[in-house]
């Protein structure tokens, strides 16, 4: 699985291709507090932190999307001021976007070279010179793709790497690469790591951002762990780094192994001290019966073989990263999506959602990673708390405005809305108040179990600490609360159990105070295997 | 302050034009002349209405000018058969649910854009009416029917303004007192939070197409009242005013935004350019230009004030 062993380490005579150093940007509060870091050429370094350490304002920062209020950027030895992308991009320096700056409809050579296409005069296209540049990009990235394929044609994995080749066309210095595997299978995940091998060999800087130990493991030369807006951990392969000792040992021994992290000291650089959380609602009685039950649930390229089971009261949470099933679970079992196996209960009844109106009738509440995708932006509050719950107050031929306005100010008081907000068009509000409003519909219509995706996601502190109380009450009054979230912190608030999915299945199951941020970080991907892995392949 | 600035919009246009139309021109403000702009208002302030509730929900209906024509076509024929006015008028209706529900299943049972499916039936529609009249005129239907159109209850309230307000009463009740209505702004506005509300999406688009020819049924009865006829190729184009009626009334392409007192309005803001510009002895092919240039002028400064709403409320 690991890239063969291979060649030269990066020379650490050479001037970095990007440094920053003292970095500070702060928007309410300090994002990034003096960080100093290096990006050698031939180098692969792997980013990490948790949600909100700073890591995509920092990128962010070198490509040009923002500036820092103090610190100097370097580029090849230079001091270098970025103030728009473009003048990034033109520095060498790129960050590839998963699809978005991709046109599906376009083929593969118009979309490398798209913006740069090779002309004839008068806007005439030469679409034999794109056609040879496109097949000269793709041969020199080593991928073997037709150049005149069309992009929606090819398989998610194949479109990465055509970002990749896109984002390496206009940038030979540096490539930013955040969370580039998320969407892929082993087999892509494969070719793009020989791909990300082949042009750190031909000297380009790398940074990847990403939370998979064990493919870290396989190809980071550098690790790096960003906390707060701190520096908190920075280590070359094989040990202590920053002075390149070990670099130059490996590149006496003529080979370069990028292995041999520590990787629980990583998982505790990014959690920082242990924090002892008070959650928000105690644990049902153990003799509480069990709201929703799911078993053998298998949806194809997501999940298998999957058991769940939540009592009344009870708050279960989701953990793991990026792409390892647990926001297609939740749709299934919103019957937003279909499961392709498996059974679910809901109080001992059959209850497998053919389709989210089924799953309302049943008793089933759901709010999305988005909230744009649940709100109708020109309806004010009020339809918006009710939406889902018009049937209890309309009828084929009447509408009882009266009873809606009563559901309605009910639920939006009981959800914390303040009562100013009640009349505006959900557009207008803050995202706290927006998701408020979401609990306020799922109240309107009692749900017995609610699926909570991202609950808090992008809302401020307070708003945040509103939204855990609301959950609470929905726990003690008995509701059934399935939590996705990738925050950490906020799944050992709420949660009384953890799921911790690796690859669509449960990878471990953690309850009450053994639910703790490495706890979950480590199960999601583990370095135990990750280092084995690695271990072998290091093996001349 | 915009909100209500804007919902007046239509209104208060209308009441200028009204105003400027009574000075400019004497003959504008007599009985007769109103008479007129009312009962040539009618037909495409009906299928407006329905219209609204499409483009309200999102939606799109090209085939009304064509369902009219078909509707209108079959009340002839059912007049000849049962020579009853009210026979007429519940085929008319009947023939554009049922054509309504074409439309409908088009768009939700076989996925076809409405747009697209519309545009199919706009053609499929016409050449069915062409088709069943051999082109001809269907006449020789009981010219009683024809009171539908000149004549009024208890002689004072003409028929077809009586048709409208029906029209208009049930298109406001719908869209402002029932389900339907609620929906059909819930869907315009942003269709995955219906999904995710659990509201039955395509069981609802289906029924709002159903309405919406049920409502364009009724234009095409009293279009063959007017005609004292059925014509295969009447109301040709009509899709074009009904959509510009919505416009004008506050509704939009994109859905989620609209009323019937707006549309309307809006195709009252239609009939009186046509009418006026009649009286001032302008001349019709300046007539296509002043509605062409209302309507953009009337879009572009609705999208003005959004952009302008829009960055009063991120300075929020």
């Amino acid at each position: 699985m690991p890239i063969p062993p291979t060649d030269p380490a990066p020379d650490p005579a050479a001037p970095p291709a990007v440094a920053v150093a003292g970095i500070w940007k702060s928007f309410a509060a300090p994002v990034l507090r003096g960080v100093t870091a290096e990006f050698r050429p031939g180098e692969i370094h792997a980013l990490l932190g948790m949600n909100g350490a700073g890591k995509s304002t920092l990128m962010k920062i070198i490509a040009g999307a923002l500036q820092p209020e103090r610190g100097v950027l370097q580029v090849n030895g230079q001091p270098a001021r970025f103030r728009h992308p473009r003048e990034a991009l033109a520095a060498g320096i790129a960050m590839v976007y998963q699809e978005l700056d991709l046109a599906p409809h376009l083929t593969v050579a118009a979309n490398l070279l798209l913006g740069a296409e090779p002309g004839r005069g008068w806007g005439r296209l030469d679409a034999a010179a794109e056609r040879r540049a496109a097949r000269d990009l793709l041969d020199e990235c080593g991928i073997a793709l037709d150049p005149a394929r069309r992009l929606r044609d090819l398989r998610t994995g194949q479109r990465q790497l055509v970002a990749i080749a896109k984002g390496f066309h206009r940038a030979r210095r540096l490539l930013i690469l955040d969370e580039p595997t998320s969407a892929l299978n082993a087999a892509e995940v494969r070719t793009l790591f020989q791909l990300l091998e082949r042009l750190r060999r031909g000297g380009l800087a790398i940074i990847y951002i990403s939370h998979r130990f064990e493919e870290l493991a396989q190809i980071a030369c550098r690790v790096t762990v960003l906390r707060n807006g701190d520096i908190v951990f920075s280590a070359a392969a094989g040990g202590e780094a920053a002075n390149g000792e070990r670099g130059a040992a490996h590149a006496s021994a003529g080979r370069y192994t990028p292995a041999g992290f520590d990787w629980p000291a990583i998982a505790a650089a990014m959690v920082g001290e242990k924090v002892t959380v008070t959650r928000h609602a105690a644990a049902p009685a153990a003799d509480a019966p069990v709201r929703y039950e799911l078993r053998g649930a298998a949806l194809r390229g997501h999940f298998s073989g999957l058991d769940l089971a939540i009592r009344a009261g009870e708050a279960v949470g989701l953990a793991g990263i990026a792409g390892d099933g647990r926001a297609a679970l939740a749709e299934c079992i919103f019957g937003l999506r279909r499961f392709d196996a498996g059974e679910a209960r809901l109080d001992g009844r059959p209850a497998l959602a053919r389709g989210s109106t089924e799953a309302v009738r049943q008793g089933l509440g759901f709010i999305p990673e988005d909230r744009a995708q649940a709100l109708c932006p020109q309806l004010p509050a009020t339809a918006n708390a009710t939406l889902a719950t018009v049937p209890a107050f309309a009828s084929w031929w009447r509408l009882r405005r009266r009873r809606e306005a009563a559901i309605a100010a009910d639920s939006l008081a009981a959800s914390g809305v303040e009562d100013r907000f009640w009349r505006l068009p959900s557009r207008s509000l803050s995202g706290g108040t927006q998701q408020k409003l979401l609990f306020a519909r799922w109240l309107a219509q009692p749900s017995r179990l609610l699926i909570l995706n991202e609950p808090t996601r992008g809302v401020d502190i307070r708003a945040r600490r509103d939204i855990h109380q609301q959950i609470a009450a929905r726990l003690r009054a008995g509701a059934a609360v399935l939590v996705v979230s990738s925050d950490l912190e906020e799944l050992m608030q709420l949660c009384h159990r953890v799921l911790v999915l690796r690859r669509g299945r449960v990878a471990q199951e953690l309850a009450g105070d053994a639910i703790t941020r490495e706890a979950m970080l480590l199960a999601a991907a583990p370095a135990e295997k990750a280092a084995g892995s690695a271990d072998a392949g290091g093996q001349p | 302050m915009s909100h209500w600035w804007k919902r007046l919009l239509p209104y208060t246009s209308l009441a200028l034009l009204f105003v400027v139309l009574a000075i400019s021109s004497p003959n504008f403000l007599r009985v007769e002349n109103l008479g007129a702009v009312l009962r040539q208002a009618t037909v495409v302030t009906i299928i407006a209405v329905g219209m609204t509730l499409v483009m309200i929900a999102g939606e799109i209906d090209l085939s009304v000018g064509s369902l009219a024509a078909l509707s209108g076509v079959y009340t002839a024929f059912a007049l000849q058969h049962w020579t009853s006015t009210a026979a007429g008028i519940a085929v008319g209706i009947g023939v554009g649910a049922l054509l309504g529900l074409i439309n409908g299943l088009l768009t939700t049972r076989f996925l076809v854009p409405s747009f697209i499916a519309t545009l199919g039936t706009m053609g499929i529609f016409r050449g069915w009416a062409l088709l069943v009249t051999h082109g001809v005129p269907v006449t020789n239907i009981p010219a009683g029917f024809g009171a539908l159109s000149d004549g009024a209850l208890f002689g004072v309230l003409p028929y077809p303004v009586l048709a409208l307000a029906i029209a208009a009463a049930a298109g406001y009740y719908l869209l402002d007192h029932t389900r339907l209505g609620r929906y059909c702004y819930a869907l315009g506005s942003n269709r995955s939070a219906c999904v995710q509300s659990g509201i039955p999406v395509r069981r609802y688009v289906l029924l709002i197409f159903v309405v919406a020819g049920a409502f364009t049924g009724l234009a095409g009865a009293v279009e063959t009242a007017r005609l004292i006829s059925g014509q295969p190729t009447a109301g040709i184009g009509l899709e074009l005013d009904a959509i510009a009626a919505v416009v004008i009334g506050g509704g939009t392409l994109t859905g989620g935004e609209g009323s019937i007192l707006g549309t309307i309005a809006g195709s009252f803001v239609m009939a009186l350019i046509h009418n006026g510009t009649d009286l001032l002895g302008i001349s019709p092919f300046v007539q296509e230009i002043i509605i062409g240039a209302v309507i953009v002028a009337v879009v572009g400064l609705d999208e003005l004030r959004r952009l302008r709403l829009r960055q009063s409320e991120a300075a929020l």
